[in-house]
């Protein structure tokens, strides 16, 4: 158990060392530096190599890469070259909105999915069916930022009923009802996706268990009640279908990056592409590892506690 | 996911990934007060309408408060609210007045300037404004072993001071400056927010840390800062130029154009600068907005490689600048947000500008007869690189877009290659050499003197990547008129010389002349004494008032 | 996306040809598919031989005209080109880089997922961590910052979309794989003496093949959204070259005045996407007779 614990941590540290690493060289691949951005056109040669060495970027790449590495280690992200402040602030912060975001979309998805998959499969064969279906299928064609631009177009240019960018109105509001009139629309195009996805694991799941059940009810030709069979059927579904929500998170995390632009909605995606077009190295690496982290976290975390509940893995 | 147990149908029902995902919800709740926690900081009172308060626009979050540091003119419009420069611009002109500084003179050798400073003036933190104060200043600016000068690094310094040798404080009320060189051009660098006096008591305080705490001698004094969100400015009474008239003045940052414009057609804001061209229709049509418009002091073109064929031809850099249509380019494109450009200096600069100077009028005929008598065998390719965006580019891959098309009627097939702003400068300042026979850009002249930009780009020595002169253009006789410019004084005197400089260089064409760029702002009408300056910032803030 | 490392149909040595032409008569939902993807293939393909404006000429003068104006079939965007040109010509663009990256990205992520998969232990180890890693890059990221430092360019763009996918197919090629490996017929071609290479090339691919062409047609849906998602953000085709993504992100700053000019764009992408999903998810059903009742 413990060794399996202590390989896991280390994996951990290996795949954040890597992450580091990649993002590290491909951002130092790409042509240009801050000091070039900074100056713009106002720049002779001179100036250009001044700045780059106030920036340490005249060192050899292996050195930025380690003193880099050794700060970080140290709990320090450096400074934001375009923003002057601290990355962790900034990178923590970006992300809460991302959070809020991608966590409105799995409420979202996870909910009205499992409604209509466990509708469409009660209703198996039906009109019904086949219109869920159908919708399911077309959302998982629609690609979210379209699916955005869409929504614009009906809710804010059209009905004019629903804010099209932002976290929360620039004047006024500030309060929980500001954030969730401006959550909606992001929140529902990037859920689409997603939602579709569940509706169709839940339907087959729950189809899955009732064929078990009506096969094991014709040979017991006993009765089982509606509660009993809802009770099976929630149960499996629920397993079933958060398997898929658990590979979610990082595809949803990942993924806001385009809502993000859409909706000029205040999250880590639309920083670090911001970011990767200024070159400003420390915001990007402070923010690709932060993202990663987490991500590996919550894959880890969720490993250790399967493990504390499947005592057959423990010997795996 | 190595073991997931696979059900009947293939399907994999798992509790690893149930497991998962209650993980991933623990791990959430946990976060769910941070999650909540800055809803309650980021309520604001209404203040939009307010009498006395003005919401001004910006088109992105401010990078720093710190002067010095700045190198985007969005950040430098906001500085302009709290510090002040040692002289300044009058209102709507080039002309220079006292500002922070009464009087100046300059040595006959031009090496020496002695600024007389004014008496009485404080800064917001309480401490005095004195020739201490200004050598700190530009010490920390120029000087790398300042003892704050790691509260830099300060970009724009060496280019726009880099004359200076030294500065000296002869008494509390009077500064000197040596030059290493003579620079005729300083005295409009003064009026630069990279310049403007900073008090030397808060950066020793607050270190790298001034830049988020910012203190000046400007009208308004810094109340808050609330990143992404707004900045926050109280009104300074003791102001040495008269008090505001507004109470405070908030600044807010909506970097996605449509918001902005939202938000203005709705009163969220008050002021926004750089209307997006299709929206324009629709801020005159509103009732309650005005919309001002102003030609800056800017100009677009796109450089042309002249050390590789077919642009090493004049009668081929000619035919170009006749094969396009400029009005089509700043009435349908651009809706009428630039004008038709004839050289390299913006008419905006009135005392240095000509429009004496060879026309290149929308002649495709015309430029098809160059053409042929150069010689070119057509149609030929040439590699055009364009930005996706950038400060002052307006709007740079519509603009390549449509000049490529025009290029192409007269048998120049331009290729355009895209590069992201960062990249693209990388590029550019490298030189066009034998990658690309055409590169535009721009440039903004908020200094009001071309002496800082025509050295940078027309300038021989400076060719690429020496300088950003990136098709580099060599004409000895315009090198020659560029240096003695920087050694006269008199205005009309240097005016003369850059008039015959544009002449020289529109006969040249080494670029394809194309547009300046009219800066141009929407504001509500409750807004008064609000004008647009052509250095770009925003001037006199004292005395805009909103009812 | 997700939903294909869930449920794809268990390889098998069972013979596919001989039952999938009766099948599609059966099945409307992927007759409609296989004709809507078809359609959007074949009017790619004649592109240039349909009488239709060159979508690369300007006429400021007619700039966002609406449907049916000015003699546009589908209007004009900001600069006076034809939309509906540009919509046959990007797709061109848009439907190539989709394929050649999912070829890249198959042949490469399925290289390192049959080689994981089969031999196992260190190599699968040390395989999959390089996986973990490309994973564990927020992938939108990886493929932007690829772009900016290759430089922008539909070539380039192919390129970061494909090796973001690497890591897909490498897992999926490695899940398939070690169903198989265990199987019977691989243990008896091993008694039999066959040498590695032979057994994963004439045993194990062509019994992964089938989930794997469910997976490829699926996924394409997806490489067309990526194309056009880095075209949106601006580092896709160079202009003037018309493809799906930049014509949504032209749109983008019309949509209040002309919404059209990115609807339609839009549109076109749900339209093939929907298609090859059709065929994909009818594909499954047929591989898998398992699932079938499970999806219709």
């Amino acid at each position: 158990m413990h060794r399996y614990l202590v390989q896991r941590l280390l994996l951990v540290v290996l795949v954040l060392l890597g992450v580091s690493l990649l993002v590290f060289i491909v951002t130092r691949l790409t042509p240009g530096d801050p000091a070039r951005v900074l100056l713009g056109p106002r720049a002779t040669e001179e100036q250009v190599a001044q700045l780059r060495t106030a920036y340490g970027l005249d060192q050899p790449l292996q050195m930025q890469y380690v003193t880099w590495l050794a700060r970080v280690v140290r709990g320090d992200l450096g400074e934001s070259i375009q923003l002057h402040r601290p990355v962790l602030g900034e990178v923590v912060e970006r992300f809460r909105g991302t959070l809020i975001l991608a966590v409105a979309a799995m409420i979202i998805s996870f909910t009205v999915g499992i409604v209509f998959g466990v509708a469409a499969a009660l209703r198996a064969n039906t009109a019904l069916d086949r219109a869920l279906m159908s919708l399911a299928l077309l959302g998982i064609s629609m690609p979210p930022f379209w699916v955005g631009l869409i929504l614009i177009i009906a809710f804010t240019l059209g009905l004019r009923w629903l804010p099209a960018t932002g976290m929360f109105s620039p004047t006024g509001g500030g309060d929980l009802q500001d954030l969730l009139v401006h959550l909606v629309l992001p929140a529902v195009s990037l859920a689409v996706v997603p939602l579709a996805v569940i509706a169709r694991l839940t339907r087959a799941n729950v189809l899955e268990v009732l064929n078990q059940l009506y096969v094991r009810t014709a040979r017991a030709k006993g009765l089982h009640s509606r509660t009993v069979v809802l009770r099976h059927v929630l149960r499996n579904t629920l397993i079933g279908t958060v398997t898929i929500l658990g590979l979610e998170t990082g595809w949803l995390l990942a993924g806001t990056v385009y809502i993000e632009t859409v909706f000029a909605w205040p999250g880590i995606g639309a920083m670090l592409v911001n970011a990767i077009l200024q070159r400003d190295y420390p915001l990007v690496q402070g923010g690709v590892l932060l993202v990663a982290a987490i991500y590996v976290l919550i894959n880890l975390s969720t490993d250790i506690l399967y493990l504390y509940l499947d005592p057959r893995l423990r010997h795996a | 996911m190595a073991s997931d147990t696979r059900g009947p149908g293939g399907q994999r029902l798992s509790r690893r990934g149930f497991v998962r995902t209650v993980g991933a919800g623990v791990a959430l709740s946990a976060l769910a007060p941070t999650l909540l926690a800055p809803i309650g900081r980021a309520a604001p009172a209404r203040a939009a309408a307010t009498p006395g308060v003005l919401v001004v626009g910006l088109v992105a979050e401010p990078t720093s408060l710190d002067p010095g540091q700045l190198t985007d003119i969005n950040s430098m419009k906001l500085l302009g609210a709290m510090y002040d420069t040692l002289v300044r611009f009058k209102p709507n002109s080039f002309d220079i007045e006292p500002s922070l500084a009464t009087s100046w003179d300059r040595s006959a050798d031009g090496l020496l300037y002695t600024f007389k400073l004014r008496s009485g003036v404080k800064f917001h933190d309480g401490t005095d404004f004195n020739a201490d104060a200004v050598k700190f200043t530009y010490d920390r600016l120029l000087d790398p072993t300042h003892p704050y000068a790691d509260t830099g690094p300060f970009p724009f310094a060496p280019g726009y001071y880099g004359s200076i040798a030294e500065s000296i404080v002869v008494d509390p009320l009077t500064v000197q400056f040596r030059l290493n060189r003579e620079d005729s051009a300083l005295l409009d660098a003064f009026t630069l927010n990279t310049g403007r006096i900073v008090s030397p008591q808060a950066v020793k305080t607050s270190r790298k840390d001034f830049a988020q705490n910012p203190v000046g001698t400007g009208p308004f004094k810094f109340a808050g800062w609330d990143h992404n969100v707004r900045i926050t400015l109280n009104a300074n009474p003791d102001y040495w130029d008269g008090a505001p008239a507004l109470q405070q003045m908030i600044f807010r940052p909506l970097a996605d154009e449509q918001t902005r414009i939202t938000e203005f057609l709705s009163g969220g804001v008050d002021v926004i600068f750089d209307v997006p061209p299709d929206n324009i229709d629709q801020v005159k049509n509103t009732a309650g907005a005005l919309f001002l418009a102003q030609p800056g002091p800017h100009v677009w073109w796109v450089t042309l490689n002249t050390k590789k064929p077919p642009f090493d031809n004049v009668l081929v850099r000619q035919a170009a600048n006749f094969a396009i249509n400029k009005d089509a380019l700043t009435l349908d494109i651009l809706k009428g947000t630039g004008t038709p450009s004839v050289g390299p200096i913006p008419p905006a600069i009135t005392w240095a500008y000509t429009d004496q100077v060879a026309q290149y009028n929308y002649d495709p005929d015309r430029a098809q007869a160059l053409l042929q008598q150069s010689g070119v065998l057509l149609p030929i390719n040439v590699t055009f690189w364009v930005t996706e965006s950038g400060s002052g580019m307006q709007s740079p891959k519509t603009m390549g877009t449509a000049i490529q098309a025009d290029l192409a009627v007269v048998g120049i097939n331009a290729q355009i290659q895209t590069f992201e702003w960062g990249a693209f400068l990388n590029k550019y300042g490298t030189g066009l050499a034998d990658e690309a026979a055409m590169a535009e850009l721009s440039w903004m002249f908020d200094s009001g003197d071309p002496a800082h930009m025509l050295p940078n780009n027309l300038y021989g020595p400076a060719c690429s990547p020496k300088g950003f002169n990136g098709g580099c253009y060599q004409n000895p006789q315009v090198d020659g008129l560029l240096e003695s410019a920087l050694k006269v004084y008199d205005r009309d005197q240097r005016g003369a010389i850059y008039k015959q400089i544009q002449q020289i260089v529109a006969a040249d064409a080494p670029w394809i002349f194309v547009d300046n760029q009219i800066q141009n702002a929407a504001i509500s009408t409750r807004v008064s004494g609000l004008d647009l300056h052509p250095s770009f910032y925003m001037t006199f803030l004292n005395r805009i008032s909103a009812a | 996306m997700p939903e294909l490392a869930v449920a794809l149909p268990a390889p098998s040595r069972a013979p596919v040809a001989s039952s999938w032409r009766l099948r599609l008569l059966d099945r409307p939902l992927l007759s409609i598919g296989v004709a809507l993807v078809l359609l959007i293939v074949l009017l790619a393909l004649i592109a240039p031989l349909l009488p239709l404006r060159d979508p690369n000429v300007t006429a400021p003068a007619r700039r966002l005209s609406g449907a049916g104006v000015n003699g546009y079939v589908l209007g004009s965007d900001q600069l006076g080109r034809d939309l509906l040109s540009r919509l046959l010509w990007g797709a061109r663009v848009s439907i190539t880089v989709a394929l050649v990256a999912a070829g890249v990205a198959f042949v490469a992520g399925g290289s390192i997922g049959l080689l994981a998969g089969f031999y196992g232990g260190v190599v699968d180890n040390v395989l999959m961590r390089l996986i973990d890693i490309l994973m564990a890059f927020p992938y939108v990221l990886l493929a932007i910052a690829l772009v900016a430092a290759l430089g922008p360019g539909l070539l380039n763009a192919l390129i970061a979309i494909a090796v973001v996918n690497i890591s897909f197919y490498a897992r999926g090629v490695r899940a398939a794989v070690l169903v198989v490996r265990h199987m019977a017929f691989i243990e008896a071609a091993r008694a039999l003496g066959a040498r590695d290479v032979r057994i994963l090339l004439k045993e194990v691919l062509p019994s992964v093949a089938p989930p794997l062409l469910v997976f490829v047609t699926l996924n394409i849906g997806a490489l067309i959204v990526e194309t056009a998602g880095l075209s949106f953000i601006g580092l896709g085709a160079q202009p003037p070259t018309a493809d799906w993504g930049t014509m949504l992100a032209d749109g983008r700053q019309f949509m209040m005045t002309a919404p059209h000019v990115a609807a339609i764009p839009g549109l076109a992408v749900l339209a093939l996407v929907w298609g090859l999903n059709m065929v994909g998810d009818s594909l499954r059903d047929m591989l898998d007779p398992t699932l079938a009742h499970a999806t219709r």
